[in-house]
């Protein structure tokens, strides 16, 4: 597989892969510059991606193509084979250290398992048939799924995490301080465990579920309908339902929000 | 109170033959307002002097006199404002000019009063500084809106929260970001941050607006129960295209349901 690319070795180089034929492969991504802090976004629409931190200095990509019932049907159109463009669609590039792997096949589904440096921001989006893995990153990181879990463990920085159907785990070593959260889904439990000197504060719903800390949580009483009239500006209305509160003393606003299932805040 | 036995004690007074008792006595009455100016001749004839005479000229020093004593008024003006007048009072009348002494109390009065009822220098502070840092957090909250990093979008929508009162931009910015944020935790926050200001009919009829533009049920479902919470009914015909509509989820076609009930 190396041999179908060729990298220039400039600040910004770029690659595009365009992986074709095969169903199973792998690709290293250098970075422009290894010294410095890089960037990820992977999106792709159906199938799971697991994102490890570890020590290299660059990103390996392995695929994995799932054979399923909506495979070959438009390669192979009244007895012709497809010779042009990708089937899989799957894409990867690099430019001045920010990886971009995508696949907007809606119809191929496709595993991704990815190793980056650990110092790695990170950007992971699937939607369908698959679940979110990422573990031992520092970092800024954001994903969304839809039917799936998003399980991240092993990490110092910040997470965004939102899904519809799946559970919501996350495992932090360290948080980035000043920096707000959210952790939301529909079916699925928000399980969140904080170093114990975290200092945050909580916006919190479980529509039909419960809220378990192990945190001492001092709980802010709702403003309930509290009004402010400005002289320029609107009033204010605050009509909700959320629990809010704080950790020790209050800090950025993590927000956790689920209908179907509980939510956990642990202390580590 | 024997009024003659009072006049005797007046007018022995104020010769200055009265004895402690007699002295404390009168004292009492003064205090407890039983005895008012009137009943004292001599400071009756005072009294009325000061209406009859007439206000001196300014010279030169009486007007650097004038200053010097607000000057330092001003500089202890720590010290109650009360007290400070008492001895200015005081002061005057050693040099035994009560003429205008009298005007000179008006026109401290005058001073003091509009000192007490102006904002003081550090009030004005206070409001400019409260000022520039309301316009630096929403300053800080648009660009921190355009940046890429989802975090960085969070925080500013966390933070427009923190201004007490919603511009025209802040508004206009929640809106954009609730509409056509690609994360979807952006969105849920912008909507809370957006929705505080429900109580102008504009930012009503946007949020209305907002439902059809919104693909994630997350977002439908948290946009319905705002309109619940709002009782907004025109939001009406919004919610059931979302029922009409094949993607949206069996169980958030459910709420929605319940939510069009709760609004009928």
């Amino acid at each position: 597989m190396k041999g179908l690319f060729t990298f220039t070795l400039l600040t910004t180089c770029m690659i595009v892969a365009d992986v074709a034929a095969q169903d199973t492969g792998e690709l290293t991504i250098p970075l422009s510059d290894p010294s410095k802090k890089g960037k990820m976004k992977v999106e792709i629409r159906r199938g799971s991606i697991e994102i490890e931190g570890t020590d290299r200095k660059d990103v390996l990509l392995v695929y994995r193509v799932i054979p399923g019932k909506y495979r070959d049907k438009e390669e192979e159109k009244s007895g012709l084979k497809r010779v042009t463009g990708s089937s899989l669609g799957l894409e990867a590039s690099e430019s001045d250290n920010y990886v971009v792997i995508e696949s907007g096949s809606q119809r191929r589904m496709i595993n991704l398992s990815i190793e980056v440096p650990r110092n790695f921001d990170l950007h992971a989006e699937t939607y369908n048939q698959g679940d979110i893995n990422i573990s031992n990153i520092q970092g800024e990181i954001v994903t969304e799924n839809y039917n799936g879990k998003i399980t991240t463990l092993g990490i110092s920085g910040s997470l965004v995490a939102g899904t519809y159907n799946g559970d919501i785990k996350v495992v932090f070593e360290s948080v980035t301080p000043d920096t707000p959260m959210a952790f939301t889904t529909y079916n699925g439990d928000v399980d969140i465990t904080f170093p114990k000197e975290t200092e945050a504060t909580l916006k919190m719903r479980s529509a039909n579920g419960e809220i378990y800390t192990g945190f001492e949580f001092v709980t802010e009483r709702n403003p309930a309908v509290k009004a402010t009239k400005g002289k320029s500006g609107p009033k204010k209305i605050y009509l909700d339902e959320w629990v809010r509160g704080s950790i020790n003393g209050g800090g950025p606003e993590m927000m956790m929000k689920n209908y179907n299932g509980n939510i956990y805040i642990r202390k580590n | 109170m024997d009024k003659d036995e009072v006049r005797s004690l007046i007018e022995r007074g104020e010769q200055g033959l009265l004895n402690k008792q007699e002295e404390k006595q009168l004292e009492t009455w003064i205090e407890t307002g039983k005895l008012d100016i009137d009943d004292f001749p001599e400071l009756h004839a005072l009294y009325q002097s000061f209406e009859t005479t007439g206000i001196p000229e300014m010279s030169r020093e009486s007007d650097r006199g004038f200053y010097d004593n607000l000057t330092r008024v001003l500089k202890r003006q720590k010290r109650s404002s009360f007290t400070e007048i008492l001895d200015w009072i005081l002061v005057v009348n050693k040099n035994h000019s009560i003429p205008w002494a009298y005007s000179i109390l008006l026109l401290a009065t005058g001073i003091a009063l509009g000192w007490w009822l102006k904002p003081t220098p550090v009030d004005i502070e206070i409001t400019n500084l409260s000022q520039e840092v309301r316009e630096m957090k929403e300053v800080m909250m648009l660009s921190l809106l355009e940046r890429e990093s989802t975090s960085d979008r969070l925080k500013a929508v966390n933070l427009s929260q923190e201004i007490p009162e919603g511009s025209v931009e802040v508004i206009e910015a929640l809106f954009k970001t609730l509409n056509g944020d690609e994360n979807v935790n952006v969105r849920l926050a912008a909507l809370d941050a957006v929705a505080l200001y429900a109580d102008d009919p504009e930012v009503r009829k946007r949020l209305v607006g907002s439902i059809g533009r919104q693909e994630s049920p997350l977002m439908q479902m948290a946009l319905a129960e705002w309109m619940v919470a709002l009782q907004e009914k025109s939001s009406l015909g919004e919610l059931r295209r979302i029922l009409k509509d094949d993607d949206t989820p069996q169980e958030v076609k459910k709420k929605i349901e319940e939510s069009i009930e709760v609004l009928i």
